[in-house]
């Protein structure tokens, strides 16, 4: 029997392997002995941990019973003031995960559900509001982020605007989950000033993102023309910086209505308006004097605008909306279809072990033939860097015909499939990271590439020596303080 | 698992009471009630509270926060048979918070031992032997939430196989093969980080 690995060694320490053959193999082999003692050691040393804990517990108990003595008296029919944990307590688990991912129905819940907190409100105002929000069946809203730079060494001053344009419907009518199609183009434009100082439109950014009910998602660069496929979007793990995440994390911060702004004429129609403090909402870290203005259409009880000014010391000043409100319209189909347009590398990355061996194969043989570095590219390209590798291994000159003979010319281009495999992972720099100008397969814990893992929302890290494990953005971060920004699962 | 004793609803029912009369004598007063729910249902809020907010050295404040959360809601639990669910989703609700708070006041130095129980008149020994289980637990810190909280569950939970894998959403084997995961990669966490320590030594 071969050695135990480490999770079989986890097994054997937590004694669950009782009455297996694991257990047996241990006894006779030392190295794994050594191996189980440490594993035992630690479960030891979690065990004891737990433990001291746990002692606390009737101090802990008393503690409590005390402070609840000081509480009023809990009654069957109590209503507090509403707050969005008492609305979602009536939803089961996967509706409320399911609340995450609509979004904006949810931020319109959760605003409204804060709008309406105010307690000189009547109830049924509340209840007609969530009765509202609970019947949407699909929405669109376009999200706008206007950002003006403060001038630089004379130059006239940079204006981006980034919008997205989101639709949401629920997969069919009257479905009480939650669960939505959900998809986004995303544009954004600079206006660069020229010498006259007129300013022209340049794309910036193109994208869509598509993520059908619980189905793989995908992300198509129409700029750089590739592609990637991503899991089923779960809501707790909507980016930081979307405008859905933003919406949803309304949810979960302790928002209250500051000001009433009255009636006015808003897109056509008479809205009601509300200032929102947003101190401590993760979704809006720096929004200006923690506020966030709401504007409600009174006739259906859903919102029709939110805006908001990010406070970066004056520069950028950063000005975000949320326009153009549409509740319950017919969506067609083809907004939500994932399918790639023709020519565009798939850069989704590798997730099969035979294709990942692929690509540390090429690398390594790479290292092998360069004195232990890896192709320093701007850009990844299998063909460059195959002929710095036949130029490595001493085929130099025009290709010969007894090359093909040759063990080491046949290792080279064995190597093709594993190196194509890195440069299509690499078109996405966004969601990718290769650090060959500063690693070499010395620098051993040094992080070479990574890329998100399929699975989970984590990350899977190559190390200098080639090594790679599943880490969680945070780390990744530590790991490698570059991806700082970059990274957004785990990270906020 | 049979519960022993009284049933959860029977203790929810006893603690929304407001007079003596009205419960069961084996229940006790509201008070004390509450009080049972507690002793039933802690070690899983703290190790919910614990593997979602990763947070070590506010475990403590954490479950008691959820209770108190629980207490004051108690009238609108709808299904008082399901108050361990319900106050583990407060538990969550609770880690979740004391993340983000944790995320925004990174830059603020926090000595997790300052709050876990420690005599100092046990000896060196046995400080030296706090200061590992320290390691261990900042280590802790780092595994994926997932693998954090079946680490937690398995040992506050006493073990309860069943009850953690429900929690955690997994079949029974499911849940030990995450816990197996997940003690594995914290070992090899804390093994790498004391060789780096030594490196740098």
């Amino acid at each position: 029997m071969e050695h135990l690995t480490d999770e079989q060694l986890a097994r054997v320490a937590l004694g669950l392997a009782e009455g297996e053959p694991l257990a047996g193999h241990v006894a006779g082999c030392a190295a794994c002995q050594a191996r189980l003692d440490k594993v035992s050691r630690l479960t030891d040393q979690l065990a004891a941990a737990h433990a001291e804990v746990d002692q606390t517990h009737t101090a802990s108990r008393e503690r409590l019973l005390a402070a609840i003595q000081q509480e009023p008296q809990p009654n069957r029919r109590a209503e507090t003031a509403f707050r969005l944990a008492s609305l979602l307590g009536g939803l089961n688990m996967r509706q409320r995960i399911a609340l995450g991912g609509v979004g904006l129905s949810t931020a319109a819940v959760i605003v409204l559900t804060l709008v309406f907190a105010n307690p000189v409100r009547e109830l049924s105002a509340m209840e007609r509001i969530v009765k509202a929000v609970r019947e949407v069946t699909s929405c669109s809203f376009t999200w706008s982020n206007r950002i003006t730079f403060a001038p630089r060494e004379g130059k006239p001053r940079v204006i981006r605007v980034q919008t997205c344009n989101v639709y949401w419907r629920a997969p069919s009518p009257g479905n009480e989950q939650w669960l939505g199609d959900l998809a986004a183009p995303i544009k954004c434009v600079q206006l660069d000033p020229d010498a006259a100082g007129l300013r022209k439109p340049r794309l910036r950014t193109d994208i869509t993102e598509v993520y059908p009910t619980g189905k793989p998602g995908i992300l198509i660069n129409f700029l750089d023309k590739y592609y990637f496929w991503t899991p089923p979007l779960p809501a707790s793990e909507l980016p930081r910086v979307s405008p859905m995440a933003m919406l949803t994390a309304v949810r979960d911060g302790s928002c209250e209505v500051i000001r009433e702004l009255g009636t006015r004429q808003i897109e056509g129609r008479e809205a009601r308006g509300y200032i929102l403090n947003v101190k401590g909402a993760p979704a809006f870290p720096k929004a200006k004097g923690n506020e966030v203005e709401v504007w409600v259409d009174p006739a259906t009880d859903l919102p029709i605008q939110f805006r908001f000014e990010e406070d970066n010391g004056g520069d950028p000043i950063a000005v975000f909306r949320i326009t153009d409100c549409r509740w319950n319209i017919k969506l067609d189909d083809s907004l939500f279809k994932t399918m790639p347009p023709d020519g565009f590398v798939n850069s989704t990355w590798p997730t099969k072990r035979a294709k990942i061996d692929e690509i540390v194969s090429a690398l390594r043989l790479y290292a092998e033939l360069s004195g232990g570095k890896y192709p320093k590219l701007l850009k990844f390209d299998r063909d460059a860097v195959r002929r710095q590798m036949l130029e490595n291994a001493g085929f130099n000159g025009p290709p010969q015909a007894d090359w093909a003979k040759k063990k080491k010319f046949q290792q080279i281009e064995g190597a093709m499939p594993g190196l194509q495999q890195l440069a299509d992972v690499l078109v996405d720099i966004w969601h990718t990271g290769y650090y060959a100008d500063k690693v070499t397969a010395q620098d051993k814990d040094n992080v070479l590439f990574w890329w998100p893992d399929s699975v989970d929302r984590k990350y899977v890290v190559f190390y200098g020596d080639l090594r790679s494990e599943v880490i969680p953005g945070p780390k990744l971060v530590e790991l490698e303080p570059s991806t700082e920004g970059l990274v957004v699962y785990g990270v906020d | 698992m049979e519960t022993i004793g009284p049933k959860d609803a029977e203790l929810v029912a006893a603690a929304l009471a407001t007079t003596r009369h009205t419960v069961e004598p084996a229940v006790g007063c509201p008070r004390e009630a509450f009080g049972q729910l507690y002793d039933r249902h802690a070690r899983k809020v703290r190790a919910v509270v614990a593997g979602v907010s990763g947070d070590w050295s506010a475990v403590e404040d954490m479950t008691q926060e959820s209770f108190l959360r629980a207490y004051r809601n108690l009238g609108r639990l709808r299904e008082p048979q399901k108050f361990g669910s319900w106050v583990v989703g407060i538990a969550r609700q609770v880690g979740r918070e004391r993340r983000r708070s944790l995320r925004r006041d990174r830059h603020v130095f926090h000595d997790p031992r300052s709050t876990v129980v420690a005599d100092s008149t046990d000896g060196e020994a046995a400080v030296h032997q706090r200061d590992e289980w320290q390691r261990v637990i900042e280590r802790l810190a780092e595994l994926p939430a997932e693998e954090r909280m079946a680490v937690h569950l398995h040992f506050f939970a006493q073990r309860n196989a069943q009850e953690a894998a429900e929690l955690v959403g997994l079949s029974r084997s499911g849940f030990y093969a995450l816990l197996q995961r997940a003690v594995a990669r914290l070992t090899s966490l804390v093994a790498s980080r004391e060789t780096r320590v030594k490196t740098r030594r």
